[in-house]
C-alpha cells in the first residue's frame, strides 16, 4: 500500500513538472531544458531552509518559490533579450552548472547531498510520509492545475499564445515579447519549485543527481505523450510516464538492465510521438 | 571538441536542426572504434576507418529515418529538436544496454608523455592537434572549393531561394549530415584512447559544443569551430589554474557575459532575420 502511495506521490509531483514546463514550451515555444534545474533549485532551498535554519515547510516553500523565480529571471533575461534559440543552450548550459555545483557546494551536501530532511508539517500538525502527504500532493497539483488552466484562459495566456505562434506579429500590435516571455519562465520556475518542495519532503534525501539530464528528458517525454498545449494532457503523460518504469519491476529483468531501457523507452516515445503523432494524445494539432 | 562543434555547426545552419543526436553519433563512433579494436583484435587505423564509416552510415540512417519524414510531414523546428533529443537518449540507452555503463579503453599502449621544461603532453595531445586541423582544412575546402560544398551554404543562408535556383535540399541536407557524422569520429576515436568512453559521454561534449556555437557565432561553421578550440584551451587553462570543478561554471560565465555583450559571437554576422 505504501508504495502505491508514493508511485501516487510521484505522479502528482511529475504532473507539476509537466504542467509547469508545457506553459513554458507549449504556449510560448520556450524549449528549456534547465527544468530539472528549477526543480533542484526548489527542493534544495526547501531542504536547507528545513534542515540547517530550521524553518517550517510552508515558508520555504514560499522562499523557495521567490527563489527559483529568481534564479529563472537571471537566466531567462540575457538570452531572451535575443533570441529563443539562445534560451535553449544557455538554460542547457544552466542546467550543467546547477549540477555540478551543487556536487561541488559545501552547502548542499557536495556529492552525498543532503539527509534526513524533516517531515513537513503544518500548524504543528506533521504529514507523515503516507496519506497525508499524498492528500497534500493532490492539493498542490489540485492548485497548479487551476492556476494554469487560469493563466492560459487569461489576456496573458493569449499573449503567450500569440508569442509562440508569431513573435513579429505579437510584437507589431505592442507587446512587449521579452518581458512577456521571461515572465512565462519565472511562472513555469515557480511551479517546478512547488513541486521540488514537495518532493524533497518526500524523499527526505536529495542528491544532485535527482536534477540533472534525465529528470529534464522524462519531463519533456511527459509533455510531449500528453501533448503541447493541453494541461490534461501533461497530467495523463505523467501518470503513463512514471507507471512504466514501475511496471517493469515486476518483470524478471535485472535492476541494472531497467534504467537504460526506460531511457531507450522514454526516447523512443520521443521519435515516435514527433513521426506520427506530433501534437501528443491530448494536444492541438502543432502548425509548421 | 572543435571538430564536434564544427559537426553541430554545418548541420544547424544548413538544415536548420538542433542536432542533439550529434552526442548519439559521437558517442556510437566511439564504441565501434572499442568493438573492433577491442573485441575483434583490429590495428588501430583499421578500426578508425571503420569507426568513420560507421558514423557515415549512422548520419544517413538518422537523415532518412527521421529527418527527412519529419520534414516532408512539415513538423516545426521544436519537433526536430525533441525528436533528436529523443534519438541521443535511444543511441546512448542503447549502449549503456549493450556494452555497460563502465568506461571502455583501447590502445592505451601507444599512448607516451612528453616533457618541454614543466610542459606536459602526449602523443596523443599531437595527434589531435593534427586532427582537428586536418577536420579544419577540410571543412574550409569543403565549403569554399567544391560545388557541393558552396550548395550546402547557398541552402544554409536561404533554403527557399537556393531550391528555386535548383539546389535539391533532400541531397544537400543528407550530404550535410554524412559529412558532419563522418568528420565526429576521429574526436571520439581519440577520446577512447585517451580517457575511454562511457555511454553517456556524449552529453558533456554536446553541451561544450553547443555553448561554443553560440559563443563562435551562429551562422558561422569555421567560427564555430575556433570557438570549440579556445573554450577547450580556456578551460584547461582554468583546470591548470584552481580546482577542475568549477570549470563548467568559467565556460557558464563566458556564455553569460557573452549573451550581454557579443549576442551575435565572435565571428557571426547577423543575430537573426524575421522570415517573410
Amino acid at each position: 500500500m505504501d508504495y502505491i502511495i508514493t508511485i501516487l506521490t510521484s505522479i502528482c509531483i511529475w504532473a507539476i513538472l509537466g504542467i509547469s514546463w508545457n506553459l513554458m514550451a507549449g504556449y510560448s515555444k520556450l524549449f528549456a531544458l534547465c527544468q530539472s534545474a528549477f526543480f533542484g533549485v526548489g527542493a534544495y532551498c526547501t531542504a536547507i531552509l528545513m534542515t540547517n535554519l530550521g524553518w517550517n515547510f510552508v515558508p520555504s516553500l514560499i522562499a523557495a518559490m521567490g527563489i527559483t523565480a529568481l534564479v529563472a529571471l537571471l537566466i531567462a533575461l540575457p538570452s531572451l533579450r535575443v533570441h529563443s534559440d539562445y534560451f535553449l543552450v544557455i538554460s542547457l548550459a544552466f542546467l550543467y552548472v546547477f549540477y555540478h555545483s551543487v556536487k561541488n557546494l559545501e552547502i548542499t551536501g557536495g556529492a552525498t547531498g543532503i539527509k534526513g530532511i524533516p517531515s513537513p508539517s503544518i500548524l504543528g500538525w506533521v504529514i507523515g510520509p503516507s496519506y497525508p502527504y499524498l492528500a497534500m500532493s493532490i492539493i498542490c497539483l489540485i492548485a497548479v492545475y487551476l492556476v494554469a488552466r487560469q493563466i492560459t484562459k487569461s489576456a496573458f495566456g493569449k499573449t503567450l499564445l500569440a508569442v509562440g505562434c508569431d513573435e513579429l506579429a505579437a510584437s507589431s500590435v505592442g507587446k512587449n515579447i521579452t518581458a512577456v516571455k521571461v515572465s512565462c519562465v519565472m511562472i513555469s520556475a515557480t511551479l517546478a519549485a512547488i513541486s521540488g518542495s514537495l518532493y524533497a519532503g518526500q524523499m527526505r534525501y536529495i542528491n544532485a543527481d535527482d536534477f540533472f539530464l534525465d529528470q529534464t528528458f522524462l519531463i519533456v517525454c511527459i509533455v510531449i505523450l500528453g501533448g503541447f498545449k493541453s494541461i490534461k494532457g501533461s497530467v495523463l503523460g505523467a501518470i503513463i510516464l512514471i507507471m512504466i518504469p514501475e511496471l517493469m519491476r515486476f518483470t524478471p529483468l535485472p535492476t541494472t538492465v531497467i534504467g537504460p531501457i526506460t531511457g531507450l523507452f522514454y526516447g523512443l516515445v520521443l521519435i515516435v510521438i514527433m513521426l506520427f503523432r506530433p501534437h501528443g494524445l491530448l494536444g492541438e494539432r502543432m502548425k509548421g | 571538441m572543435a571538430i564536434v562543434t564544427m559537426g553541430f555547426a554545418i548541420v544547424i545552419n544548413t538544415v536548420s536542426v538542433w542536432h542533439i543526436a550529434h552526442a548519439g553519433t559521437y558517442v556510437a563512433g566511439a564504441y565501434l572504434a572499442w568493438i573492433m579494436v577491442a573485441l575483434l583484435g583490429l590495428p588501430l587505423w583499421l578500426g578508425l576507418i571503420i569507426s568513420i564509416v560507421g558514423c557515415g552510415i549512422i548520419g544517413i540512417i538518422m537523415e532518412i529515418g527521421l529527418y527527412r519524414p519529419l520534414r516532408r510531414s512539415g513538423s516545426p523546428i521544436g519537433g526536430y529538436l525533441l525528436a533528436s533529443i529523443g534519438l541521443a537518449f535511444v543511441i546512448q540507452n542503447a549502449w549503456a544496454l549493450l556494452a555497460g555503463t563502465y568506461p571502455k579503453m583501447v590502445g592505451g599502449e601507444i599512448k607516451v608523455s612528453y616533457n618541454i621544461g614543466n610542459i606536459y603532453f602526449t602523443n596523443i595531445d599531437i595527434i589531435l592537434i593534427i586532427a582537428c586541423a586536418l577536420v579544419f582544412t577540410f571543412f574550409f575546402f569543403f565549403l569554399n572549393r567544391t560545388s557541393i560544398g558552396l550548395s550546402v551554404k547557398a541552402v544554409a543562408s536561404n533554403s527557399r531561394l537556393s531550391e528555386i535556383w535548383g539546389a535539391d535540399f533532400d541531397r544537400v541536407s543528407l550530404i550535410t549530415m554524412v559529412i558532419a557524422s563522418l568528420t565526429v569520429a576521429p574526436a571520439s576515436m581519440v577520446r577512447v584512447i585517451d580517457i575511454g568512453i562511457v555511454p553517456f559521454a556524449g552529453w558533456d561534449v554536446l553541451i561544450l559544443a553547443l555553448i561554443a556555437y553560440i559563443v563562435g557565432g551562429v551562422g558561422s561553421t569555421l567560427g564555430a569551430g575556433l570557438a570549440g578550440l579556445c573554450l577547450g584551451i580556456i578551460k584547461s587553462l582554468m583546470i591548470w589554474q584552481m580546482p577542475s570543478v568549477w570549470a563548467p561554471l568559467i565556460i557558464f560565465a563566458i556564455v553569460y557575459v557573452f549573451m550581454w555583450a557579443r549576442p551575435r559571437g565572435i565571428s557571426g554576422k547577423k543575430v537573426w532575420v524575421y522570415e517573410v
